[in-house]
């Protein structure tokens, strides 16, 4: 039997490779994502592992925030803890981010997304835990710092340069480099820029004079390290927690791979939509074969063999190209790793250079996940193989008998549909609160309504076929008429054939939707909410919350071409919110500080009490307000990472196109968050001052703090689409790649179809069809097909971004925007694919022989 | 008398070598004009390969067809392609008819693939004297075998040919639409002048033509001239068929 399938295999070995590609596909990432998540954790493991060699405990802060702005310590906590008996030695830590390095040429160093550091490096090498030095020496003093040596050779400084940095209250400032570092092998940690300076100068950049936030602890020898943890737990400030070394080093590395994890998410949730799509090629290519090789398989049962055992021969044949696929799916990952790697050292983030990882599990999943779904796929087939009576083998019209009625169909493909719905609906709006589980069970809900849509979609198989043909008839005739009826000539067929193409097309239409909706509302708020000419605010996130010194606001001020300035604060607290049934939870949020005059530059409005609080006080937006059951009047317990715990009185409720969430007066957050910085300011230009005028003039403001990009609301808002269509496009690439694994069931779909027709084409013919016009005929029906598919995609994909949005429409997703041309591309572009991919079938039928085609039985 | 078509030292030849099998051997005959011409012989004796050269749809190894003063083995696939459209007409013996088109745009196909309009008042008449009137909107499916046939007759008719060529058209009819299908084609040369050349082995079929031409091991090896059944029989108990 294995033999048996072995030689059928090899005959339709074109078509199953092809097939198989999606697997390979499905199963390379998969295996790739796991070899560079096993590969990378092993590294930084290895890194951290060692790095803390001869640290036994480190202090640190016990923050409970995630955007954590840090926390300080008097500087006396390291010597109170070199007092604990059995400590050896013991050494400040210092870090803190929003520090950028000006390279050379002006530009700062390092990408727009990872933080950027200062920290100090103590003198005595013991104490450096990760850090190396590649070349030079600790700074000491003043005037000296150093650089991880990823930003010295990209900002282009060598050992004695004078080197720029600026940092958010300081502003730019000279130093002389006399080192260059690096962690262990790597060049940098995850794409992150590190200004080094010893302890006094650290303090000066960061803002924190006389802080530190933690400190690294050598014990004596021979002492126990978990009761040396908690006694120096026991004379620890609040708000500062002790660690075993091996215990911070784990949860650094756990840190450092999380940042990477979003890259590992993706490409899973990529592998996962390229095996679904998958699925439906296998089980379209199964049916296909099992067609073809009809009497083949009728002869087997009328020379003796069991039902059971054409159902065995069709899953072992599933089975196979599962197991090679799978194999070769696995060694492809090897090379998706490496590009992988690659494509992150591109964007400046330096991963280990070790040998990759290829663990059991890696083999055991990409083995499990692509021969399962391949016999998976090719059960259906397989049983309508084993239902092929012997008879067929001697009759000549016989088809398989798959005629259930379209009102079973109409039926179970309604209450499929209906039932994704409401997974999507509880995803969406149900009270999940784990992120991964409501994802999961929006997934879910997409899975189960693309189901219910292609089952359905048989039905509307013929009647779509007619209105998309119709163009095509027109334009090309008795072609293109032919086309137009042959499309519709298998409703099952057609819609497994788009099914998978349908899957494709609407997750792009999806994220265009959502991408372009996101961009709509920005648009609105920046339309309506603002009233400036000028925009003045850091470009890199980190630095958004670490802000700039007020005195840049101060100068812009100054400026007689500038009417008014307003300046906004940002920083993270968490606030005790109310639930609907009354159980209060802890939320962690961006808090938003305003000066005075803001009134005069956002459309906020108070409703109730006033739209600017005093500095015991808080606003909130109407929406927040009732969530919560807030009235003016109520205290709001708030957590602040510097101050601690504060209880503000809500002094107003405000709405308007620019009222979102926490707000506080400028004095209020300045006593909060203990810091003077600004996350934007925004800037009025006097009476006929022209825009450029203002910007050169506020751009000698900021000329030395090159962090701070100045800009129209115009420019503001296309940066943002920028980074949105940046994201889109990563997105689309990807999603494009499904498609084209779709398309592959139309080359399979188109051959049988030619297959099947060898007699028709040979009469078309012999009537009187020449060889373009049969090509023709061929490729407009597949190019039918796949428009099918795709329209079906855009609804589908339409309908999921209008849940999505809606159910974000309390984030304040006002927009709902259909990016009518990029729609309309993806479905002309998948309809001309289309044609490529049936290009093949087509030059067969036109290649038929005529008289080996009617002769044909 | 023109010849509608005609072969002249045709030789078919299938495969090479040992396993080479000689289908047409020297054949000379021609068709003419206006006239309901059989081909007959036994099985394998090359009656359906000279159809298939002769129309068009096959290459001689050797010798010339020509349809009117068309030289078939001159032509390039395509010019042949738009010979079959528009100078030939074809009834086969079964799946004449494209299933997803209904009897009426069968009927118009060569017609619709030439891009040209029917001329309505022809397609009337043919359509009239083949009783299909009540059977335009039916799919293939849809009818009977004789109506299929009538309806691939309609088919050939209508683009008015130079010629018409039939394999067994009433092959696989039974014998009151068979004699139906033949007694119209007969009328067509009859009353309307139109050319047709039919291969069958069925005595009563070729009886409806008006010359017979016999065929054996690839050569020609007989003709008759107003066949009855009888007749017929009679000399294909001597042709030992």
């Amino acid at each position: 039997m294995f033999k048996a399938a072995i030689k059928s295999l090899l005959h339709h070995k074109t078509r199953l490779a092809l097939t198989a590609l999606s697997i390979v596909l499905g199963v390379a990432f998969i295996s790739g994502t796991f070899i560079y998540t096993d590969t990378t954790s092993e590294a930084f493991d290895g890194i951290f592992d060692t790095a803390f060699e001869g640290i036994d405990v480190i202090v640190t802060s016990d923050s409970p925030f995630s955007f954590s702005q840090g926390v300080y310590f008097d500087e006396e906590i390291v010597d109170d803890v070199a007092g604990v008996p059995g400590v050896a030695r013991s050494t400040a830590t210092l870090q803190g981010f929003g520090v950028t390095i000006v390279g050379k040429d002006g530009e700062i160093v390092g990408a727009s997304g990872p933080p950027k550091f200062a920290a100090f490096i103590p003198p005595d090498p013991q104490d450096w835990g990760p850090v190396t030095f590649r070349e030079g020496v600790p700074p000491e003093g003043p005037d000296q710092a150093a650089l991880d040596i990823s930003s010295a050779e990209l900002g282009d400084y060598a050992i004695g340069d004078t080197i720029v940095v600026v940092s958010p209250t300081e502003g730019s400032m000279e130093f002389t480099l006399v080192g260059t570092t690096g962690f262990g092998e790597l060049d940098n940690l995850g794409g992150a820029t590190f200004a080094l300076f010893d302890l006094p100068t650290t303090q000066m950049v960061l803002d924190q004079p006389g802080k530190v936030d933690g400190v690294q602890v050598q014990a004596e020898p021979g002492t126990d390290i978990d009761q040396l943890v908690l006694e120096i737990q026991a004379i620890l400030p609040s708000g500062a927690i002790a660690q075993s070394a091996q215990t911070a080093a784990e949860e650094q590395a756990a840190e450092i791979q999380q940042g990477l994890g979003f890259f590992s998410t993706f490409l899973l949730v990529f592998a996962f939509v390229a095996l679904f799509v998958g699925t439906f090629i296998i089980y379209n290519t199964f049916r296909i074969v099992v067609v073809q090789r009809l009497r083949e398989l009728a002869l087997m049962r009328a020379i003796g063999s069991t039902r059971s055992q054409t159902l065995r021969i069709v899953l072992l044949e599933a089975f196979i190209v599962g197991l090679v696929s799978s194999a070769i799916g696995i060694v492809v990952g090897i090379g998706l790793a490496f590009l992988l790697r690659a494509a992150l050292e591109g964007f400046g983030i330096a991963l280990p250079s070790g040998s990759l990882v290829l663990a059991p599990r890696t083999i055991i999943v990409g083995m499990l996940v692509g021969v399962g779904i391949t016999v998976l796929s090719s059960l259906l087939p397989a049983v309508q193989a084993s239902r092929i009576p012997p008879i067929a083998a001697m009759s000549e019209g016989y088809t398989t008998p798959t005629r259930r009625s379209f009102t079973v169909r109409a039926v179970s493909g309604t209450v499929i549909t209906l039932l994704g719905i409401a997974i999507l609906l509880t995803g969406l709006l149900g009270d999940i609160p784990d992120t991964a589980a409501r994802l999961t069970t929006i997934g879910l809900g997409a899975v189960v309504i693309i189901l219910g849509a292609y089952v359905l979609s048989a039905i509307f198989a013929i009647p779509a076929s007619q209105i998309i043909g119709a163009p095509f008839a027109w334009l090309f005739g008795a072609s293109g008429k032919l086309a137009q009826r042959n499309a519709g000539r298998d409703p099952r067929r057609i819609s497994a054939t788009s099914a998978a193409i349908m899957v494709g097309i609407a997750l792009i239409t999806l994220v265009s939707v959502l991408a372009a909706s996101i961009s709509g509302t920005i648009d609105d708020v920046l339309d309506t909410g603002i009233e400036a000419d000028l925009t003045v605010l850091p470009q890199n996130t980190f630095d958004i919350s670490a802000g700039f010194s007020p005195d840049v606001a101060a100068g812009i001020d100054a400026l007689p071409e500038v009417a008014a300035t307003a300046q906004v604060q940002q920083g993270p607290a968490i606030v005790s919110t109310v639930a609907a049934d009354g159980t209060s939870s802890e939320e962690e949020t961006f808090i938003t500080g305003v000066s005075d005059n803001a009134l005069s530059f956002f459309d906020v409005f108070a409703v109730e009490g006033d739209a600017i609080p005093s500095q015991s006080g808080i606003v909130v937006d109407v929406g927040t307000a009732e969530d919560n059951g807030w009235t003016v009047g109520t205290d709001i317990e708030v957590l602040f990472e510097a101050t601690g715990p504060a209880v503000l009185t809500l002094e107003g409720i405000v709405d308007g196109s620019f009222a979102d969430g926490y707000t506080l007066s400028r004095e209020g957050f300045v006593r909060a968050f203990e810091s003077e910085a600004d996350a934007q300011v925004l800037v009025q230009l006097a009476e006929g001052v022209t825009i450029e005028e203002g910007r050169s003039a506020v751009e000698t403001v900021t000329a030395d703090v090159p962090t701070i990009q100045v800009q129209t609301l115009d420019e503001f808002q296309s940066d943002i689409s920028d980074q949105i269509n940046q994201l889109l496009g990563l997105f689309t690439g990807l999603l494009a790649l499904t498609v084209l694994i779709a398309l592959i069931g139309v080359t399979n779909t188109m051959t049988l179809a030619v297959y099947e027709r060898t007699r028709e084409i040979g009469l078309l013919r012999a009537v009187g069809l020449d060889r373009g016009q049969t090509r023709r005929m061929i490729l407009t029906e597949a190019s039918i097909i796949a428009s099918f598919g795709a329209t079906l995609g855009v609804i589908l994909g339409v309908g999921f971004a209008w849940a999505i949005l809606n159910a974000l429409r309390d984030e304040g997703f006002t927009t709902f925007v259909i990016p009518i041309i990029s729609v309309i591309f993806w479905v002309a572009a998948t309809a001309l694919a289309a044609v490529v991919f049936a290009l093949w079938p087509a030059r067969r039928a036109a290649r038929l022989n005529v008289l080996e085609a009617i002769a044909y039985e | 008398m023109n010849a509608a078509a005609r072969i002249e030292s045709g030789t078919k030849v299938y495969g090479q070598g040992e396993a080479a099998v000689t289908a047409l051997d020297e054949v000379t005959v021609q068709f003419e004009e206006g006239h309901f011409s059989a081909i007959m012989g036994p099985s394998g004796s090359g009656k359906s390969t000279l159809l298939h050269c002769i129309a068009g749809l096959d290459t001689l190894t050797s010798g010339k067809a020509f349809i009117g003063d068309s030289d078939l083995g001159s032509l390039k696939d395509k010019d042949l392609t738009v010979l079959r459209r528009e100078k030939v007409g074809f009834i086969f013996q079964a799946f004449n008819l494209v299933p997803t088109l209904d009897a009426e745009e069968n009927i118009n196909l060569p017609l619709s693939i030439a891009g040209k309009k029917p001329d309505q008042d022809w397609f009337d008449s043919v359509v009239s004297a083949l009783a299909l009137g009540d059977r335009l909107d039916h799919r293939p499916a849809e009818l009977s075998g004789g109506q299929q046939q009538r309806v691939a007759a309609a088919r050939a008719l209508v683009s008015k040919p130079q010629i018409i060529f039939a394999d067994e058209p009433s092959g696989n009819l039974d014998s009151h639409s068979g004699a139906e299908l033949l007694g119209f084609m007969q009328n067509a040369v009859k009353e309307l002048g139109q050319t047709i050349v039919m291969v069958t082995h069925d005595a009563n079929a070729a009886s409806y033509s008006d010359r017979i031409v016999f065929l054996d091991d690839g050569k020609t090896v007989d003709e008759m001239r107003d066949p009855t059944p009888d007749t017929v029989l009679d000399r294909l108990k001597v042709l030992g068929g």
